[in-house]
This record gives structure tokens, sequence and C-alpha cells, in this order.
């Protein structure tokens, strides 16, 4: 009997192991033919806007939709594709789509491409935002190149600013870098009362968790200085002979990097150098106390990207913003220069795994992103960010009238977009970023902590130096040879 | 007749029923040792022979294949067949002389200093004084074990928040009028971003040591402590001449444990300072790359350490178990 008793023992125990392993098989084999499931990661859109597209989309074609918002989605991600997950789409920033590709584990999107999309004379492809197409696409092992993603969004950053509280005090949005000096000069000048006992300071940023947001002025500005064919010498990562052997040369301060300098040293005069510029202790921050301070109206601008109506609304009461919000153009280095807005998140990626079972149907929702119906749905829904599609015929006219902040925000990605986007191996083989700042070390928060030891001459001699001390290693790692 | 065929069947039966048994027993056996061998084969086994291979492996046309498959490193000249074999080794080697890898080494190391030399000495008073039942000892006993059930996580980030210039720490001292300044403000920034996450280590580290050794120390039989409070030994002496030895296999534990951290410390600074400002550690590293879809390079580097590290560890452990080899109880 005790014998008897260990046996339903061992056996319940293995079966219920056996139970257990079996939760991470996916519902992939009970899926209908007619339902296809998306995962989508979890971060500044919501989900609202695939509750509205999914159900337009079945109305439209009778195909069910499910989807799940994960914050996990890239550490399981490979395993899925490698050995067959739950999902037919999945949409994430930091798919290594690229090898997944290579590796046979996404599927061919070429007949997407062509495909027609509902309302529109031309196909997916002419859909697309400008530059979407040549990041989705690799060479195969018949040499041709073939794409395997779609581009999720197109994005803005910048300064983003009260506008209620810009009206209330007649400050006009600097058009310059000049004007946007002057303008935080005007603010602290004007001692207005941010409710309690201090004033309005310009700026509140985060130091803390969000010190690369930065980065969306300061690479315009890098853009603006430099200009577009500098630019795109310096993202091809070989060096001034047209070799990867010297590559590192294309961060050298004195030459190829010298914009990037120019432009980092705006913002260090602007935010390092001027303590007042910004919220007591920003830069050591959380993006919680940033956020807290934008929306208590103790400042006037925050540094943000197109995600910054979704998560400020969050933290407000009832969860709408108090006041009207906009991203300016980011005021331009130098008089001359025209407006250009640097694509936040444009290599974000639309993937469909090889091995899903809804393939057709999977492209067939892709497609129907593309329609100006599900285009307008998502700047309504995310609070003013956009697909990765053309918006030039999308009529926002009615959602713009009452939403200053989607305005401004397809304001800006009316002038010239820039990305710095790359499907060169040593930028996606190298974990660490190699561009623009080399080894991901950013200077912003220990510039404010010691004005003396991050000039842009020094932090200019640090970026060469950890780019010309790795280089080797990335290029070997990337199997980039000359 | 009768009386003579009933023991017959009766002897039979006894044997059918011990074959049963041994099938029973083997089935049993076999049922409950399964799932361990296979875990072990697949998840340890599997893996780092896996992960073995990887270091042999580059990327070409995106896909990961055999050095020797890829006609961008090897050129097909018998000359270089040991640099293209160990291609990643070499890779790995050069990149010794960037400044970010040395920093990532002498980084890593002194969480060998921090766990050996700093939280063990520490972790080993402190549970004597648990384990003596001093006054206080329970309030002690939560302080230390609390960081021990709370995941990591949460622990760092009550950590930063409490030092931060919001922080219970400032609001404290702005109650009692203390100018501290800007303190608060650069405690993870720069030079200091070490300090906090060493500190965060060792306040983190103590409670584990500490539940480890009381338990050890709790094995001790209370004869010979009775015996030395009777000979009128001191507490000083008692602690290192009987607690000490009489703990010392669960001290070289916990010391071969505080040797692997120089390995294993990875979400510590991940989750204080994203690994900047020189607090990277092997481990983040590793765990970062693995991220990635270069996976050769961690493996390489993990592999490199398993090396270099075991050996060390290994030998350590057999010169710590020679000390104290007469003492027992």
């Amino acid at each position: 009997m005790k014998k008897k008793s260990m046996m339903l023992l061992a056996l319940g125990a293995l079966t219920s192991l056996a139970g257990l392993t079996a939760c991470g098989g996916g519902s992939t084999s009970t899926k209908a033919d007619d339902e296809i499931w998306i995962c989508v990661y979890d971060g500044g859109y919501g989900t609202d806007w695939l509750k509205d597209v999914s159900a337009s989309f079945t109305a439209k074609t009778g195909i069910k939709v499910h989807y799940d918002a994960d914050t996990s989605v890239l550490d399981r991600i490979e395993s899925a594709l490698r050995d067959g997950g739950d999902y037919d789409i999945y949409m994430s920033h930091g798919i290594n789509w690229q090898s997944y590709a290579a590796n046979g584990w996404l599927a061919n999107l070429d007949d997407l491409y062509t495909s027609s999309v509902d309302g529109f004379s031309g196909t997916f492809a002419d859909r697309l935002a400008n530059g979407a197409a040549a990041l989705s696409k690799i060479t195969g092992d018949d040499k041709a190149e073939h794409y395997y993603k779609v581009c999720y969004t197109q994005g803005a950053g910048g300064l983003v600013y009260n506008v209620d509280m810009f009206k209330a005090n007649n400050w006009s949005v600097p058009t310059t870098y000049d004007e946007l000096v002057t303008l935080c000069q005007t603010i602290i000048n004007a001692k207005v009362s941010d409710g309690g006992r201090g004033t309005v300071t310009p700026i509140a940023w985060s130091g803390k968790d969000r010190q690369y947001y930065w980065d969306y002025p300061v690479f315009e500005w890098w853009y603006q200085l430099a200009g577009k064919d500098k630019i795109d010498t310096v993202t091809k990562y070989m060096g001034p002979t047209g070799k990867y052997a010297d590559g590192y040369e294309m961060y050298n301060p004195s030459s190829y990097y010298k914009e990037f300098m120019q432009a980092y040293d705006m913002w260090y005069k602007l935010i390092a150098t001027n303590p007042a510029n910004s919220m007591a202790s920003s830069y050591s921050a959380t993006l919680a106390s940033a956020q807290a301070n934008f929306v208590n109206g103790k400042s006037a601008m925050i540094p943000y990207a197109q995600w910054a109506k979704f998560e400020l609304s969050a933290i407000a009461d009832n969860g709408t913003l108090p006041f009207n919000i906009a991203m300016m153009k980011t005021p331009k280095a130098t008089a001359s220069a025209a407006d250009c807005n640097y694509m936040v998140g444009f290599g974000d990626s639309m993937v469909i795994p090889a091995n899903s079972t809804q393939i057709a149907n999977a492209k067939k929702f892709l497609n129907y992103m593309a329609t100006e119906e599900a285009c307008k749905t998502f700047v309504k829904d995310s609070n003013g960010a956009f697909l990765a599609f053309d918006y030039t015929k999308v009529d926002l006219s009615d959602l713009e009238a009452t939403d200053t902040f989607a305005k401004s925000v397809h304001e800006k990605l009316s002038t010239t977009n820039f990305s710095l986007s790359s499907t060169n191996p040593i930028t996606y083989r190298t974990v660490n970023s190699v561009m623009p700042w080399a080894g991901n070390k950013y200077y912003y928060q220990s510039a404010c902590q010691n004005n003396d030891g991050y000039t842009a001459a020094k932090v200019g001699d640090l970026v060469y130096n950890t780019a010309k001390s790795n280089w080797p290693t990335w290029l070997r790692n990337a199997s980039l040879s000359d | 007749m009768t009386r003579i065929a009933a023991p017959e069947i009766q002897r039979a039966a006894p044997k059918k029923s011990k074959k049963v048994s041994h099938f029973s027993t083997n089935l049993f056996v076999v049922l409950m040792l399964a799932y361990p061998i296979a875990q072990f084969l697949i998840m340890w086994l599997g893996v780092n022979i896996n992960s073995i291979f990887l270091t042999f492996k580059s990327f070409y046309n995106g896909k990961l294949v055999w050095v020797f498959q890829n006609p961008d490193i090897w050129d097909g000249n018998t000359s270089h067949f040991w640099s293209t074999l160990f291609y990643n080794y070499v890779t790995l080697f050069q990149s010794f002389s960037s400044p970010d890898t040395q920093s990532l080494f002498s980084a890593s190391l002194v969480y060998f200093v921090i766990s050996c030399l700093i939280t063990l000495p520490i972790s080993m008073f402190f549970s004597y004084f648990v384990f003596k039942k001093i006054a206080g000892n329970s309030f002690f006993k939560v302080i230390f074990f609390l960081p021990c059930i709370l995941p990591l996580f949460i622990l760092t980030m009550v950590y930063s928040l409490s030092l931060s210039p919001n922080g219970f720490i400032a609001g404290f001292l702005n109650l009692m009028h203390v100018n501290y300044g800007a303190f608060f403000d650069d405690l993870f920034i720069g030079d200091r971003a070490q300090w906090m996450v060493w500190i965060f280590c060792v306040w983190a580290g103590i409670g584990y040591d500490v539940i480890l050794l009381t338990a050890g120390m709790s094995r001790i039989p209370r004869d010979i402590l009775e015996s030395c409070k009777m000979d009128g030994v001191s507490p000083m002496k008692e602690f290192f001449k009987i607690i000490i030895p009489l703990s010392w296999p669960t001290i070289t534990t916990l010391f071969i444990f505080g040797m692997m951290s120089v390995f294993t410390v990875t979400f510590q600074p991940f989750f204080l300072t994203s690994g900047q400002y020189n607090t990277m550690t092997i481990g983040l590293q590793i765990y970062q790359e693995s991220g990635g879809s270069g996976l050769q390079a961690p493996a390489t580097l993990g592999l490199f350490c398993s090396v270099v590290g075991a050996p060390i560890i290994v030998a350590t452990r057999w010169g710590l178990n020679k000390c104290y080899q007469n003492v027992g109880f």
C-alpha cells in the first residue's frame, strides 16, 4: 500500500511537471483559422488603438484579433520565433529582425509590400513613411533583397511645452537656439508662481531615468550643423579610406564628429552650465519626479517624445492633463538652418513569425494598418503618436482642432525627417550602441554634476577614445573586415 | 494431499510478489530520477555544450556559422588555422587592451573584496551576536533577514529612493535642519556610483550570510559552550577559538560563494546605475550582450572566466578545507 502510494506520488509529480511544461506550449494548435494573435510591447502607446483598429479590421474581414501587451516580449521572442509561439504578429522596439530573418524565423513580406491598400491607389510600399522600406529589407541567401519587417512608428522628440502657460505669459515659442536661451531667461525673470511657494522653472527633466531624451534636440542640432551628407558618411561606419579598419575616425571630434560635439556644446551651455534653466536636481531626478513637476505646472517645458501626452496624462488627475501641451520644432541651431525631425523609434518593428499558421491573415492586418482609417485611429488613441506610414493624405483636421499635441507632432513630422537607424551589422551585432554615443555612454548627467570634466572638448575625446579602443572588437564581433 | 499442496501455493505467491515489488521499486526510482537527469542533461549539459560551441562560431550572412564556414574569416590558408579556430578568443584577448574591458575586470574583482573580506567578516560578527541572543538580537534579525526575502528589484528601488534628494533620509535631515547641500543629488553619479553599489552589496549580502552562519552556529552542541562558560572563556576568545573553527564548513562555503560573486554580480549595478560610471561587471556584460544577436562574444567571455575562475576557486576550497581539519563535534 505504501509502495502504491509512493508510485502514485511519483507519477503525480511527473504528470504535474509535464502539465506545467505544457503551459508554455502556446495555444497555436487550438487557434481557429479566422483569428490572429498579436503581441505588442507594453510601452507608451497603450492598447486602445489596437482595440479599435482590431474591431474595425474584424468588421471588414471577419478575422478576429486577440492581443496581449507585454513588457517582456523581447525576452521570449527569440525562442517563440525559433520553436513556435502563440502569436502571429510581434510589435516592439529592439527586435533583432535581421538575425531572425537570416535564420528563416520570419515570414517573407515581399508580397505584402506589393499588395494594394484599401482606399489608396498605390501599393503598401507606397504608403510607408519615407525611408521605412529601405530599413525593412535584407539580402537573403539568393543574393536578392527581401522584406521581413514593417516599421512600427515614426517618431518625433524634442521639447514639449505647456501651451496654456506660454499663452498666459505671452511667451513665444522659440524658433532658434538663441531664442530658446532668451526664453529660458525670460521665464526665470518672470517669476511666475508655480502654485506653491516657488516660481516656474524653464525645464524639468530626468537625469536618472531619461537623460537620453536630450538626444532628440541634440541630434537635430547635429543634423542642422553637419548636413545630411556628412551624417550619411558618418553612419556608414567606414573610415576616410573607405574601409572599416579605421572606421573609428568617424568619431574624430576635430573632423567627422566636429558638429556632433558642437551640438553637444549647445546643450552643455543651455543646461549643464546653467542650472537655473532646470528644476533643482534634475540631473539626478527620476522620470516620475520630472513628469510630476511638469504636470503640476512647476516647469514650462520638458524634453520628451511622441508618447509624452499618453504618459503625462496617465499621471494627471482623472487621466487628463489640466492644460494643453505641444511639441515645439526644435529651435534651430542657426537662424539659416531648416527645421528637421529626428525619427524617434523609427527602428521599431512589426514582424510575422515564419512558423505562424496565420501568415496570410497577419499580412492582411498589417496591410489594414496602412489604411488612412487605421493610421488616424492610432494617432487618436495613442494621444499623438504616428505609425510609420505616410500621413500627408490622412485627414487629421478634426482631431488636430482639439489636440494641440497631435497637431504639433504632425507639423514636426512634416519637416525634413532623418534617422540614425542602420542595417549595418556593426549596429546590431554589438549590443552597446556604436553611434552616436560610442559604447552607449551618455554624458548629460555627468556634465551637470561636473561641468569642467565634461566640456565638449573632453567629451569629444572620450567618445573618440572609446570608439578607437573598442573598434577592433566591434568589427570582429560583427565579422566585418576589409 | 491438500495439506501438502497448500504450502506450495503459498510459497509461489511471495516469488511473484517479489518480482512485482522489484519492478515497482525500479519504476519508482526511474520515474523520480528521470526529471532531474533530464533537467541536468538539457539545462546544464546541453546549455553549456551549446555555449562552448558558440565560442567557435561567427556571423556570416546574418547566421551564426562555424568559423571555418565563414569566408570572411577563414581564407583556406592552413597557417591561419589556429587563429581562425580561436577567432572569438583572439577577439576577446584583443579587447583586453581596451580601457573599458580593463575597467570591467577591475570592477568585477572588487566584489571579491566586498563579499569575502568585508561582508563575510561583518556577517560572522553579527551572526555571533544573533546566536548569543544578545539584547536586541530579534531587531537585528529582522534588519538582516528583510533584504533576503524581498526581490532584488524592490530592494534596489527602496535603497535608491531612500537615498534620493526627495527620499526619507533627506527628509529626516531636513526636519533636523541639517544642511547637506547637494549630497543626495550626486550619490549615483560619477565616482560615487561605484561606492553606492558596493555599499548596497554589503547591506544586502550580510542578511544572506547571517542566515547561513546562524544556522551553522546553531548546530554547535550547547555542552561545548557551557563548558567554555564554566572555564571562564571570554566571548571574544569563544568566538575566535570555538565558534569560528566549529562553523568553518559554513564559512568556507560562504567564502567560495563570495569568490564567485566576481562573476555573478549582475543585477545590483543594473538596477542602480545601469552599469554606468565604471560599475559594469562581467555578469552584467554577459547578460546585456546575451540580449543581442552577437551571442558568440558573451559565450567566449563566459567560458574564459570559467576556465580561469574554476581552478582558482577549487584550489581555494581545497586550501580552506585544510584549515581546522581536526576540529569537529
